[in-house]
C-alpha cells in the first residue's frame, strides 16, 4: 500500500514522533484542519481508499472517491499481530463491496 | 451548563447549518475550534447529503488564541467567498468561540464583500438550535427584504380575482422530519384548491428566491418552530397573512384548507366535501387506472374498519417537538380513538401550546430537555405505545413499549428511501402505518391471551415484528428459600424499580413473591407489569406482609384501584 497523505487535527510530538518515524520516508503529514484544501488534495491524488470521518465520507463516496470510516480504527479491536487479519479485511470491504454491487 | 450523554436539540449554530445547508448560494463561516466541525456528518450521515454542507470553519487551536484569531476570521470569510462564491455568507460563531469575542459578523461586514454578509449573534449558552434556525431565518429573510418594506400602515393591493392566489412555504429545513416530502404533499394540497406556490423557502431556496417572498398573497408557516418569527415579521412589514394550521393529520388537513379559504378569499368545500365523501374503498376499474391525486386519504376508513376496534383506547405517550407533539395528540385521540397518557416536548418556546393540549386530555405535560426525565414519565405513564424522537425509540426499546418516530431529532432511518410524508392525506396514510403497525393487533393479542400458557408462547412475547423485551440481568423479585415457597424470578421488563435499589441497601426489607404470586404477575400486560408489580410490593411493605400470593395481588389491586 502507498500512503498518499497522513492528516491530524492536532499532532503531539512528544507521543508521535516515534511513530511518524516508521511512516515511509516522503509521506506527505498534514497537521490542522483546513478541510477544503485538505479535499482539493484528495481530489488531485484520486486515491484508491481514503480513511477519514463520517462527514466527508459520504461526500468523496459520492464523487466516486472509496473510504474507510476512521472510527472504525477505534472502536475494532485490531491492535497487535493476532488482529492484523482484521484490520486487513477492515481496509478491503469498501472495495470489495464496491466490486459486489452493479447498481 | 450540564454534561450530557445526549441531547435533543444542538447548539442555535446547528439551526443556522440547518438553514444554509437546505438553501442553494449561501455560505456560512462559522468561527469555532476545532471539534466543533462535528455537526457536518448530521447532514452527510443522517440525510445522506452527497456534498457537505455549506460552512467553513475558522477551526483554531488552543495554541491560536495568544495570537490572532480575528485575522482567522478574516481569512476564512475571504477564502471562503472566493472558493465558493455565494450569494449571501452568513457569519457567526459557536459556544467555545462565543468566549473570544471576537465579533466575527462585524469583522466580516467591515471587509466590504460585494454580497450581503448576514451577522449572527446567537447566545449559544441560553438558546437551542431550533431557536438558532429561527433566528437565522429571520435575519437572512430581514436583510434582503428591509430596502423592499413599505412605509407603515401601506394596505397591501387587493388580489385581481382573475388570477390565482399565490402562497410562500415557510419553514422546511434540512434535517428537519420528513420536510422534502412533506413540500410535495403541500403542494398537491394547495393545487386542490386553486393556490399557485410562490416561494418555499429555506429548503430549496436561493437569496434571489427571498426577494420575491413580497409578491405572494398570504406565508404559510409550515413549521412554526423555525418559521413563526419570519412569518410574523411578514404579516408586519408586507401585511401578508400567515395561515398557522399545520397539516398533519385528516383533521388538522381539513383545517388548514379552511384556512386558507379565509384567507385566500377562494371557495375550498370542494375539496373539504372530497376529502370527507370518498373512503378510497372502492377498487374500481376507473380508480385503479387513474393517476390523478384521489384528494381523500384512507386514514378516515381505516379507521373506521372493524379491524381497528382493537385500537380503542390504547393508551399512548408523546414527545416531541411541539409542531408534531401536538399534531400527534389531535391525530392519536381524534383519528386513531387512542387515549393520551403523557405528552410533552423539548421546544421550550412553545411549551404553553403544549401544556394546553395536556390540559385538555387531563395530564401534566412534560416539558424538558433531559431525556432521563422523558424516560421517567414514559416508564410512569405505562403506555402502551411511545410516539417520540429517537430517543423515546431508544426508551421505549428499553421498556419493552412499541414506539413509532414522530419527530426530529432522527436517525438515517427516518430519513426512508420512499416517499413518506407527514402532511396531507398521504401523510395521514403514512401515519396510519407507521402507528399501527408496531402494535400487536387486535386478533393476535386475543390469541396470545388465550394460548399464553403454552410453552411456545415465550414470556413476555409481543408480536412477530418485535423481539421479547430482554430480561436477563433483570432485578428479580426475591430469592426464596422455603420448603413450599421455592425461588422464583419474576421478570421485569419496566426498569429498575426504587424497591430494588433499597434491597441492594437493606436487606432486611426483603419483598416476597410466592410461586402462584409471581405466576399471576406474569399474566398482567407486560406494560404494567412493573408499576404493578412496585404498587403490590409497596402495599405488601406497608403491611409487614412478607411474601406475595395470588390473593395479596389482588389485594393490593383493589386498596390501589388500579
Amino acid at each position: 500500500m502507498e500512503l498518499v497523505e497522513v492528516g491530524t487535527p492536532y499532532i503531539d510530538r512528544m507521543l508521535m514522533d516515534a511513530e511518524i518515524d516508521l511512516l515511509p520516508p516522503g509521506t506527505a503529514l498534514s497537521e490542522g484542519q483546513d478541510v477544503e484544501k485538505q479535499l482539493d488534495r484528495c481530489r488531485a491524488a484520486r486515491p484508491d481508499i481514503t480513511v477519514c470521518g463520517l462527514g466527508l465520507a459520504n461526500p468523496l463516496e459520492a464523487e466516486g472517491l472509496s473510504t474507510k470510516w476512521s472510527i472504525e480504527l477505534v472502536f475494532s479491536p485490531l491492535h497487535g499481530y493476532d488482529q492484523a487479519a482484521d484490520l486487513a479485511e477492515l481496509f478491503v470491504r469498501s472495495s470489495e463491496r464496491r466490486r459486489r454491487l452493479s447498481v | 451548563m450540564e454534561l450530557t450523554l445526549w441531547t435533543y436539540e444542538g447548539p442555535p449554530h446547528v439551526g443556522t447549518m440547518r438553514i444554509a445547508t437546505a438553501m442553494e448560494g449561501v455560505h456560512y463561516v462559522l468561527h469555532a475550534p476545532q471539534g466543533d466541525t462535528y455537526a457536518d456528518l448530521l447532514f452527510t450521515m443522517i440525510e445522506r447529503r452527497d456534498r457537505r454542507p455549506p460552512v467553513s470553519y475558522t477551526t483554531f487551536q488552543a495554541r491560536d488564541l495568544g495570537g490572532d484569531t480575528a485575522e482567522m476570521v478574516k481569512t476564512s470569510v475571504r477564502e471562503a467567498y472566493e472558493r465558493f462564491k455565494p450569494q449571501v455568507m452568513l457569519v457567526g460563531e459557536s459556544c467555545t468561540a462565543e468566549l473570544i469575542q471576537d465579533q466575527p459578523g462585524s469583522l466580516a461586514k467591515s471587509m466590504n464583500l460585494p454580497v450581503p454578509v448576514v451577522s449572527l449573534e446567537l447566545p449559544a449558552y441560553s438558546k437551542k438550535e431550533n431557536w438558532g434556525a429561527s433566528e437565522t431565518l429571520y435575519h437572512l429573510v430581514r436583510s434582503l427584504l428591509l430596502e423592499q418594506v413599505p412605509p407603515p400602515n401601506t394596505d397591501r393591493p387587493e388580489r385581481d380575482p382573475a388570477i390565482r392566489p399565490k402562497a410562500n412555504i415557510i419553514g422546511p429545513t434540512a434535517l428537519g422530519f420528513r420536510c422534502r416530502d412533506d413540500i410535495q404533499e403541500v403542494i398537491k394540497l394547495l393545487g386542490e384548491i386553486g393556490v399557485d406556490v410562490n416561494v418555499i423557502a429555506p429548503l430549496g431556496a436561493k437569496p434571489d428566491d427571498l426577494m420575491r417572498i413580497p409578491d405572494a398573497d398570504f406565508n404559510i408557516c409550515l413549521y412554526p418552530e423555525i418559521a413563526l418569527t419570519t412569518c410574523k415579521w411578514l404579516e408586519r412589514s408586507f401585511k401578508q397573512p400567515t395561515v398557522k394550521t399545520v397539516p398533519i393529520g385528516v383533521g388538522a388537513t381539513r383545517d388548514f384548507l379552511t384556512e386558507i379559504g379565509e384567507v385566500a378569499g377562494i371557495d375550498v368545500s370542494a375539496a373539504l366535501r372530497r376529502s370527507q365523501d370518498d373512503t378510497l374503498g372502492n377498487w374500481d376499474a376507473a380508480r385503479l387506472s387513474s393517476s390523478a391525486n384521489p384528494g381523500a386519504s384512507r386514514l378516515p376508513w381505516y379507521s373506521r374498519s372493524v379491524d381497528s376496534t382493537y385500537l380503542t383506547g390504547k393508551r399512548v405517550f408523546i414527545f416531541g417537538d411541539a409542531t408534531h407533539a401536538i399534531a400527534a395528540a389531535r391525530i392519536a385521540t381524534e383519528e386513531l380513538g387512542f387515549t393520551l397518557v403523557g405528552i410533552g416536548t423539548y421546544s421550550r418556546e412553545f411549551a404553553r401550546q403544549v401544556r394546553e393540549v395536556a390540559k385538555q386530555h387531563g395530564v401534566e405535560a412534560v416539558i424538558s430537555d433531559d431525556y432521563l426525565a422523558v424516560e421517567e414519565a414514559v416508564a410512569e405513564a405505562a403506555p402502551e405505545l411511545v410516539l417520540g424522537t429517537q430517543m423515546e425509540r431508544h426508551i421505549a426499546k428499553r421498556l419493552g413499549i412499541p414506539c413509532a418516530v414522530i419527530s426530529t431529532p432522527i436517525h438515517v432511518q427516518d430519513v426512508p428511501a420512499r416517499y413518506s410524508p407527514q402532511m396531507g392525506w398521504e401523510g395521514a396514510n403514512v401515519i396510519f402505518d407507521d402507528w399501527v403497525h408496531p402494535l400487536m393487533m387486535g386478533l393476535e393479542e386475543h390469541l396470545i391471551g388465550m394460548f399464553k400458557e403454552d410453552f411456545e408462547f415465550a414470556e413476555g412475547h409481543m408480536s412477530h415484528l418485535h423481539t421479547a423485551p430482554h430480561q436477563t440481568g433483570e432485578p428479580a423479585a426475591a430469592i426464596l428459600s422455603g420448603e413450599k415457597e421455592t425461588a422464583v424470578a419474576v421478570a421485569e421488563p419496566l426498569i429498575a424499580s426504587d424497591d430494588s435499589k433499597e434491597m441492594a441497601t437493606d436487606p432486611g426489607d426483603v419483598v416476597r413473591w410466592t410461586e402462584d404470586g409471581a405466576a399471576e404477575l406474569k399474566k398482567i400486560p407486560f406494560f404494567v407489569r412493573g408499576k404493578v408489580k412496585r404498587n403490590t410490593e409497596q402495599f405488601a411493605r406497608d403491611r409487614n406482609i412478607t411474601s406475595i400470593t395470588v390473593d395479596t395481588l389482588y389485594e393490593a389491586k383493589a386498596a390501589i384501584g388500579q
